[in-house]
């Protein structure tokens, strides 16, 4: 069964227009990883956004900085993985900070879709990606641009690499393109 | 005052160089990076001189660089010409229509007619 991805407002139109923009983001404690894509190929502006420590002000922090890049680009739809609500994290400042960009994009009439990790992980094992490491290397092979920024397969006792949050965010994208097909 | 557009690719070409907006300030002759930040968000416009550097710098014409601003560029011409052309038909010559105004109309012509060319080409 194919389940549709949820918009705030319920269910909007699935398919994306071939020269729309769609900008993902990765939302993490203290940055967000985004990216901007015209269609499925042409890749316009990726990077990290930091928006500091205080938890009470993360959400409208967070929701500043990436209100730049929503007035910058005026995506069609603005998309953002869904974390996992097991996950610790996710319960509270992530959450709320992906409801308030979510609110952000609504404001500006900008469509706002969730996908969850699992149809993002869905997506790339269809390509034989099943680890980050893979799927980052697969979106390096996709979008030649970022394969400079791609970090090198992570040690169990390494931190996770800082680039990783553009890669996540790519992968969000491609699997939000890929399963709205 | 050009109106503000967004949709240069400044920042999509620096980015896929690796170069960073000091740097390009540095190419530029600007002292610091606030002027690229600028033009990257479409807060001014690039002088002409300045346009053309960035031109030279990424190996682009202007018109895939700026492509708003070509298409907004556009549009305002196209719709002063429709204007001009039809005052230029309207206007009833007192006496033989005169060379100048033959020509103005015979270029006007030429130029639709290569628009069309180039279009379906």
């Amino acid at each position: 069964m194919v389940r549709r991805q949820k918009t705030i407002e319920g269910n909007g139109p699935s398919i994306v227009a071939p020269s729309d923009r769609i900008l993902a983001l990765e939302v993490r404690s203290q940055r967000v990883g985004f990216i901007v894509l015209q269609g499925r190929d042409q890749i316009l502006d990726w990077g990290i956004r930091t928006y500091g420590k205080q938890e009470a002000d993360a959400p409208s922090a967070c929701c500043a900085k990436v209100a730049t890049l929503l007035e910058l680009y005026s995506p069609a739809v603005m998309v953002i993985r869904r974390r996992n609500p097991a996950l610790k994290q996710s319960r509270g400042t992530v959450r709320a900070i992906a409801a308030k960009l979510a609110g952000e994009a609504r404001q500006r009439s900008i469509s706002c879709r969730f996908m969850t990790a699992d149809e993002v992980r869905r997506f790339f094992a269809r390509y034989e990606c099943t680890t980050k490491d893979a799927v980052a290397s697969r979106i390096a092979e996709w979008f030649p641009d970022l394969a400079w920024k791609l970090p090198p397969p992570r040690k169990f006792y390494d931190p996770e690499s800082y680039n990783m949050a553009v890669f996540d965010a790519a992968a969000t994208a491609m699997a939000f393109i890929g399963t709205n097909d | 005052m050009v109106k503000r557009v967004s949709g240069n690719y400044l920042r999509t070409y620096r980015k896929r160089s690796g170069i960073s907006q000091q740097e390009i300030a540095r190419l530029l002759g600007y002292k610091d990076q606030w002027q690229v930040s600028r033009h990257e968000r479409s807060r001014t416009s690039p002088k002409l001189f300045i346009a053309l550097a960035y031109t030279k710098i990424f190996r682009v014409s202007v018109s895939v660089l700026f492509t708003a601003l070509d298409g907004l560029a556009d549009q305002m011409v196209e719709e002063n010409l429709a204007v001009f052309e039809r005052d230029l038909r309207s206007r009833k010559p007192a006496g033989r229509p005169s060379m100048a105004h033959k020509r103005k109309i015979k270029w006007l012509d030429d130029r639709k007619q290569s628009k069309e060319t180039a279009h379906l080409s």
